[in-house]
């Protein structure tokens, strides 16, 4: 009697152990302190629901309205439904977009694309072409709408046309201070315009007096980086955005991301920051945040606090390896301002790890991925309020 | 290109130097020269994105290699000699067949095609429209920079023969170049020049453009470094070649070696208006002026082990390490095909074709996986020697010198 009266203790013992190591292991770890509000939700757009396959290169937002530039044409998804995918048989450019524009004024969409420079107007679209335009090359890599001006970054320099007058003007290296003509990105400031160039650093061109100024790698160096904040990280730019909060622009390069306040530059590389791969496809700021767009995740930093927090599936590498099909559950990494490491779990993910660009949609987020179209949705207060609660109970 | 002038590129870094020299000296640390914040070469990119899957594989029972060549103009001869040479690997590797029945062929795409900015259409009509598994681009650096832009977007290997080390300078996972890089050509000539030959007065004949600066600016610092005085700098084209000037700048300075960093019409030209006034000063050209259009060819120096001992009149740059076997077949069939010696260009051109097919044997249709593939290539042996690629897609054989004839 004695003896059973024991093995059952044991076994309840044993029991109470295992349930309180699973709770510990299956409750999130408590979200430190002076941590951005956390994307916790995410909504798939792939082939999976009917989104073309493969790479996402941009997401636009407007209004209720998100346009997206993929390897398969341009998507239109309106109010969360995808409403059309837009192909060369439609009249678009050419099939791979890698930017989109929208003109807020008249309406119009603007798509860079392999074949030249869309404009969706109408119901219509009407193609700029190397042989049929000032556009300077076929290979758009991005589109940018200042003002009456439509500015478009291409392999042979960048482009201008006036909206107004139908005129192009051509900037490259004949004529601006171009080290090479292959222009990346584009990015619109306040009476400026920013380049991401292919071996030029940033190219900046001031409006009111028709003049550029280059920001380059100092160290002009391909092979290392000097001093950490010694100007710009490298001369080949991926990507690069402007923030009118702040007045900084930043740059993604494939080798970390450069921020530059007007005075001094602030760089990061994974070495010694929270930045989850130094290999940057895209960038874009608002408020005191910057997001990286990486092809190891999406990488968050809150240039208040020096926290950065880094989005991607947490079977990322499995889906490196071609070994998971789609991405499960989300992995969240929260590295503070003193490098300490926290890591969250959600129950959606993004849909890839390899991250391509982003845009906001008000609070939300949405994220251009290589293999789907993702949209972030910002952890409610009230669940906020459950992982700390439960962080207390801890 | 990315690098202008050598001076342009070394004032600043100098000026910095100097600066943190100055910062240690105030420390009292003025032995050691500050150690970079991050050495951003140490390990090239791996791609971590998708594309490995099945659903990525290409369709259909051909897959395209893509060939980016020109066909027309001064350097047509260049373009039949890599598109000669891409046939006969296609053909050599077509001889076992591929499994799921696939079939190889080439798609090519002419780099020299008018006008102005449609090169771009040209690319991505073999990417996105012939579909290509992979890419070969030729010696030109602007090719290989487009393409590897196109490739990097899109997902799609580019095995470039342009000696422009900047294209694998760039972190990206999908480029790898199958000869040395203008800088390990410029240290193999500046090693036979200033070290083995003791020669001090040399001229540097290089373009205005992209290819031209780079590898001035490359030899400039080999130069540097061997403790060599600057070489005396002598500007070719883009107007046809001013032969005459070039010979007066000669005798003026009492040259001993004419180095040529040119496109090859250019170089053959000035090298022949050279032999022609009975001049016999040694000149060495870089691998892309070598090539057939240059009118200079190689006697057999794929075939042989010269090595750089001769004294030798002229003299080009190929792929180091030795894969005799391979080699010497490729010369005597290529030989007999075109009645010429391969350049180093189309020997690297026939093994470029044929690394994608073994990589598609081994991965089947699909870009990410033979991009995998490619790029865990150590020690094949091939007609321009024993290939391995390193972390950043460099061919790891190095460079030797051969003669010209």
């Amino acid at each position: 009697m004695r003896t059973r009266w024991m093995a059952q203790f044991w076994r309840m013992a044993a029991m109470a152990v295992l349930a309180a190591a699973v709770a510990q292991a299956q409750a999130p770890a408590p979200k430190p302190a002076h941590t951005p509000p956390l994307y916790t939700h995410w909504i798939n757009y792939t082939a999976a629901n009917g989104f073309p396959a493969g790479e996402v290169y941009c997401v636009t937002v407007d209004g209720n309205r998100v346009w997206a530039g993929t390897s398969h044409g341009l998507v239109l998804i309106e109010n969360g439904r995808i409403r059309k995918v837009f192909t060369p048989a439609d009249g678009l450019a050419g099939r791979v977009v890698m930017s989109v524009a929208v003109d807020h004024k008249t309406g119009s969409v603007w798509a860079a694309t392999f074949g030249g420079l869309s404009r969706y107007s109408g119901g219509q679209f009407t193609n700029y072409t190397n042989l049929s335009s000032g556009l300077a090359n076929d290979l758009v890599y991005a589109v940018a709408v200042q003002g009456r001006y439509v500015w478009a970054a291409t392999a042979a320099g960048v482009s201008r046309l006036n909206t107004y007058t139908g005129d192009w003007t051509i900037y490259n290296e004949l004529n601006s201070p171009f080290e090479e003509p292959w222009a990346y990105a584009i990015a619109v400031g306040e009476g400026k315009m920013y380049f991401g160039l292919w071996g030029g650093g940033v190219l900046v061109y001031d409006l009111a007096g028709h003049y550029w100024r280059p920001y380059t790698d100092p160290d002009e160096s391909m092979e290392i980086v000097l001093y950490r904040n010694q100007g710009l990280i490298h001369n080949i730019v991926s990507s690069v955005a402007y923030n009118p909060g702040t007045k900084m622009f930043w740059a993604g390069t494939y080798f970390g991301l450069s921020g530059y306040d007007g005075r001094d530059w602030h760089n990061y590389l994974t070495k010694d920051s929270g930045l989850v791969s130094n290999f940057i496809n895209g960038v874009q700021s608002r408020g005191e945040m910057v997001w990286a767009a990486t092809q190891q995740g999406l990488s968050e930093l809150d240039t208040k606090t020096n926290t950065w927090v880094t989005y991607r599936p947490a079977n990322w590498a499995a889906l490196d390896a071609a070994k998971a099909k789609e991405a499960e559950r989300g992995e969240i990494l929260i590295t503070g301002p003193h490098g300490r490491k926290t890591r969250l779990e959600t129950a959606t993910s993004l849909a890839h790890n390899y991250i391509l660009n982003v845009a906001f949609e008000g609070r939300d987020i949405w994220v251009a991925t290589a293999d789907g179209l993702s949209h972030g949705i910002l952890q409610s207060e009230r669940e906020e309020g459950n992982h700390e609660s439960a962080a207390k109970r801890r | 290109m990315l690098r202008g002038t050598f001076s342009r590129r070394l004032l600043p870094l100098t000026s910095v130097l100097a600066i943190a020299g100055m910062a240690g000296l105030a420390r009292g640390q003025a032995q050691h020269s500050p150690a970079p914040y991050a050495s951003l070469a140490e390990k090239g990119a791996r791609y971590a994105g998708p594309g490995r899957e099945a659903a990525f594989d290409l369709p259909g029972p051909v897959l395209r290699i893509g060939v980016l060549a020109p066909l027309h103009g001064p350097q047509r001869a260049d373009g039949e000699a890599i598109l000669t040479a891409a046939g006969m690997a296609l053909k050599d590797e077509s001889a076992k067949p591929l499994p799921g029945g696939l079939r190889l062929a080439l798609a090519t795409a002419d780099e020299s095609v008018p006008p102005w900015g449609t090169f771009g259409d040209e690319i991505i009509h073999l990417v996105v429209e012939e579909n290509a598994i992979a890419v070969v681009t030729s010696a030109d650096a602007v090719s290989a920079h487009l393409s590897e832009q196109i490739g990097n977007k899109i997902g799609v290997p580019v095995l470039t023969l342009s000696t422009d080390p900047t294209t694998t300078e760039i972190n990206l996972p999908w480029i790898f170049r199958l000869g040395p890089s203008d800088t390990v050509a410029a240290h193999a000539i500046a090693r036979d020049i200033y070290l083995r030959r003791k020669f001090s007065r040399v001229i540097l004949v290089a373009e205005s453009d992209h290819d031209g600066r780079l590898g001035a600016a490359e030899f400039e610092k080999a130069a540097r470094q061997a403790g060599a005085p600057a070489p005396i700098p002598f500007v070719a084209g883009p107007e046809p070649p001013a032969a005459g000037a070039l010979l007066a700048l000669i005798r003026k300075t009492s040259a001993q070696a004419v180095v040529f960093w040119a496109r090859p019409q250019i170089t053959g030209q000035l090298v022949r208006a050279i032999r022609q006034a009975g001049d016999s000063i040694p000149v060495y050209l870089s691998q892309e002026s070598a090539q057939a259009s240059s009118g200079i060819e190689f006697p057999g120096s794929l075939a042989q082990e010269n090595g750089p001992k001769a004294n030798t009149a002229a003299s080009t740059v190929e792929p180091g390490g030795t894969a005799a076997a391979w080699r010497a077949s490729f010369v005597r069939r290529y030989q007999a095909a075109t009645g010429t010696f391969p350049s180093a260009v189309a020997a690297e051109a026939y093994d470029a074709v044929r690394l994608i097919a073994r990589a598609v044997r081994a991965a089947g249709p699909n870009r990410a996986r033979v991009r995998d593939q490619i790029a865990s290539v150590r020690a094949l042996e091939g007609a321009s020697g024993a290939i391995s690629f390193d972390d950043q897609g460099n061919n790891q054989a190095g460079a030797r010198l051969v003669p010209l004839r």
